[in-house]
């Protein structure tokens, strides 16, 4: 049967439903503390390292998001760990749970289409996490400008606010495979098994896996040959980029250092006359790390697509 | 034969009579000569005992023109006697001095000793008017020196007195405007304006020409000239300025940084200005640029940059279409003729163009497409 209409009616009301569930919800409650309290350590140890070790830093906040020490890491470290988790544990009961309560016929027979449900949860949960990121950010940098008494600069700024964007980016990816596994699980326990094991896989064997056929790789190569093994290095750079993580670990590195003027091998002739250590234009970092932020994105659009096709296609009154 | 030995013997005769020679002798080695008008004369007289006891010997000026001061002036006094060892000599300075208004003419004087028994007297004549007149000459050595206006032109110049008094000799030059010329002694390291040079004696002078930097190449004539009274020689040196080019070689703004497109030319505008004295000749362009960089220059070459002219020439910086983006150096730099060698170093940002941003846009489309394409296909009530 064909939908007459627009897919969008009810969007909003789901959307803020969900969003008021999510932030009252204890689940919430019990990340946040994580986070916060997470965050709190990174930059009470960030900005006692910055005291002691650096005199004049153009880019200071920056670095205050990016200085760890052992043994806790930076809070950029915190970030890439927690995101992913709280993704997908604000997912991988999105659709399941509704069958397991039994509710999910009940929304449906109020005017909103299956496609505005679906909708609804994915933004509303990435608007949870741009709200919890949004406020962590702004209290590590009303920490900073307390402890620090410098004001940030606005191209630090700029920095930061493409930071909170790859880590939204990053964070959507795993709410649309938390949501992908909520429709395809019955069982919410396994719905999270399977995200949480997919994000292990990426988060631990997927490096280890990578090492091993860059490994390889370059046993293939001729090793007199210098271009082959150029050749080959770089489908192993390829190869590792096939992750998520590695993708959020270079948009972070080339935004949050203006230092940083290539991800990928570099020819020592492309060096040649280099002046080293300089910062990069913004828009150039930004041109740097467009391929990583575009990939993250175009990947949470083409899961959710996926878990939006799977969604159609079921039988919701069961 | 008889003829010879009678020679002999009045000659061996002649000459015990000159040793034995006793009494006193006085006298000057010129006994007459010309002096100038008004000028003092001074002579030395030398006054023997041959043979004699010891004993005083009395001096006086016995006879002088009216008017004339004549006095007699042993070890710094005025003396009127000397005392004499056996075979022993003194000596005095007569000083005659004129009156003020002395007419040309001779003047005798005589001079008499007496004492030990015996009397000498010199007679002394003076013509007024007809001494040497006062006469300085100056010659160089080298009169004619070559050189760029940075470098010191140093003439080596003899200035005799050929008088025969001693002057003192001041020294002036003329020379073209922003010239400056020192006098130096020579192996002396004084700067002078003026010197004594004593009677017939000369001395060496080191004359320093220092000129203005941009003096423009040309010959230019220099007087020197060494005044003593009436006395005055004059002499013209000659410098050969060669000309020096000197180039002003900047960005047009003077801004030495600018961001630059991978993969494309961009043009960079540099001027050129000759600041020296010489035309700037044969002048080519070159660059240090990172392996793979192209910098090309427009124009490649000058023929001639007059003094104080200026050029406008375009570097077209092209950076490897691989160029990583951030800072880089590229030193651009210009040689011609006469060693002329500028550079400068130029900081260029690397911007990579955005046509790949696009690609990534595209990518983003193409997902939202598939998200379009499955809400239409699988949407349902």
């Amino acid at each position: 049967m064909r939908r007459e209409g627009s897919p969008w009616t009810g969007l909003w009301a789901v959307f803020f439903k969900e969003m008021a569930d999510h932030l009252s919800g204890l689940r919430m409650r019990i990340l946040e503390a994580l986070i916060l309290l997470s965050a709190l350590g990174a930059v009470y140890t960030g900005t006692q390292t910055l005291r002691q070790t650096v005199g004049e830093d153009p880019y200071l906040y920056l670095k205050l998001l990016t200085t760890a020490q052992d043994p806790l890491p930076s809070f950029v470290g915190f970030l890439s760990f927690f995101v992913p988790l709280a993704a997908i544990a604000l997912a991988f009961d999105a659709v399941n749970g509704e069958y397991a309560r039994g509710t999910l016929s009940r929304v449906l027979s109020q005017p909103i289409y299956r496609d505005a449900l679906l909708f609804g949860k994915f933004l509303a949960g990435l608007g949870t996490l741009a709200v919890l990121l949004l406020a962590l950010f702004l209290l590590v940098v009303g920490m900073g400008l307390f402890t620090l008494g410098v004001p940030p600069e606005g191209e630090e700024m700029a920095r930061a606010f493409f930071f909170l964007l790859a880590t939204l980016a990053y964070a959507g990816v795993w709410l649309a495979l938390g949501l992908l596994f909520s429709t395809l699980f019955r069982q919410p326990a396994t719905a999270a098994l399977a995200a949480i094991g997919v994000w292990l896989f990426f988060a631990i064997f997927f490096p280890i896996l990578t090492d091993l056929a860059a490994g390889a790789l370059l046993l293939q190569a001729d090793p007199f040959d210098p271009e082959s093994q150029l050749r080959q290095a770089n489908l192993a750079l390829w190869i590792s980029r096939l992750s998520p993580n590695t993708l959020y670990a270079e948009a972070l590195t080339a935004v949050l250092n203006p230092a940083v003027r290539s991800l990928g091998p570099i020819l020592i002739t492309q060096l040649e006359g280099a002046v080293l250590g300089t910062p990069l234009p913004l828009s150039q970092s930004l041109l740097l790390i467009w391929p990583q932020l575009t990939g993250l994105f175009a990947l949470a659009v083409l899961l959710f697509t996926l878990a939006y096709v799977a969604f159609q296609r079921q039988e919701v009154r069961a | 034969m008889v003829r010879n030995l009678l020679t002999l013997v009045l000659l061996a005769l002649s000459v015990a009579w000159a040793q034995g020679f006793r009494g006193l002798s006085l006298g000057t080695p010129y006994p007459e000569m010309g002096v100038q008008p008004g000028e003092n004369v001074s002579l030395t007289l030398t006054l023997k005992n041959h043979g004699l006891p010891p004993g005083v010997v009395r001096l006086a000026v016995a006879e002088a023109p009216q008017g004339w001061q004549a006095s007699l002036i042993g070890g710094g006094r005025l003396v009127r006697a000397v005392y004499l060892a056996p075979d022993g000599e003194a000596t005095l300075t007569l000083r005659l001095q004129p009156p003020k208004e002395v007419k040309p003419g001779t003047y005798r004087f005589l001079v008499r000793a007496e004492g030990l028994g015996q009397t000498a007297s010199l007679p002394i004549g003076l013509v007024v008017g007809q001494g040497l007149p006062q006469r300085l000459s100056l010659e160089a050595e080298l009169p004619i020196l070559k050189g760029p206006p940075t470098s010191s032109f140093r003439y080596r110049v003899t200035l005799r007195n050929e008088s025969d008094r001693d002057l003192l000799v001041s020294l002036e030059y003329e020379a073209p405007k922003g010239f400056q010329v020192t006098f130096t002694p020579a192996f002396a390291s004084q700067q002078v304006t003026s010197l004594p040079i004593k009677a017939g004696e000369s001395k060496d002078l080191d004359v320093e020409v220092s000129l203005p930097k941009d003096t423009k190449a040309d010959t230019y004539g220099l007087t020197l000239r060494a005044v003593a009274g009436e006395a005055r020689a004059e002499l013209g040196l000659t410098l050969e300025v060669t000309g020096r080019p000197e180039v002003r070689f900047t960005t047009k703004e003077g801004r030495l940084s600018g961001q630059v497109t991978a993969g494309r030319e961009n043009p960079v505008k540099l001027t050129l200005k000759n600041e020296g004295s010489a035309p700037a000749k044969n002048l080519s362009f070159s660059a240090m640029e990172p392996s793979g960089w192209e910098v090309k220059f427009e124009p490649e070459k000058l023929d001639t940059l007059e003094p104080g002219q200026e050029q406008e020439i375009t570097a077209r910086i092209k950076p490897s279409p691989k160029a990583v983006a951030g800072d880089y150096m590229v030193t651009l730099s210009l040689s011609g003729g006469d060693g002329l060698s500028e550079s400068l170093d130029y900081r260029a940002t690397v911007v990579r163009s955005s046509l790949w941003g696009l690609v990534g846009v595209g990518i983003m489309a193409v997902a939202l497409l598939v998200l379009g394409f499955a809400v239409n296909r699988f949407g349902r009530r």
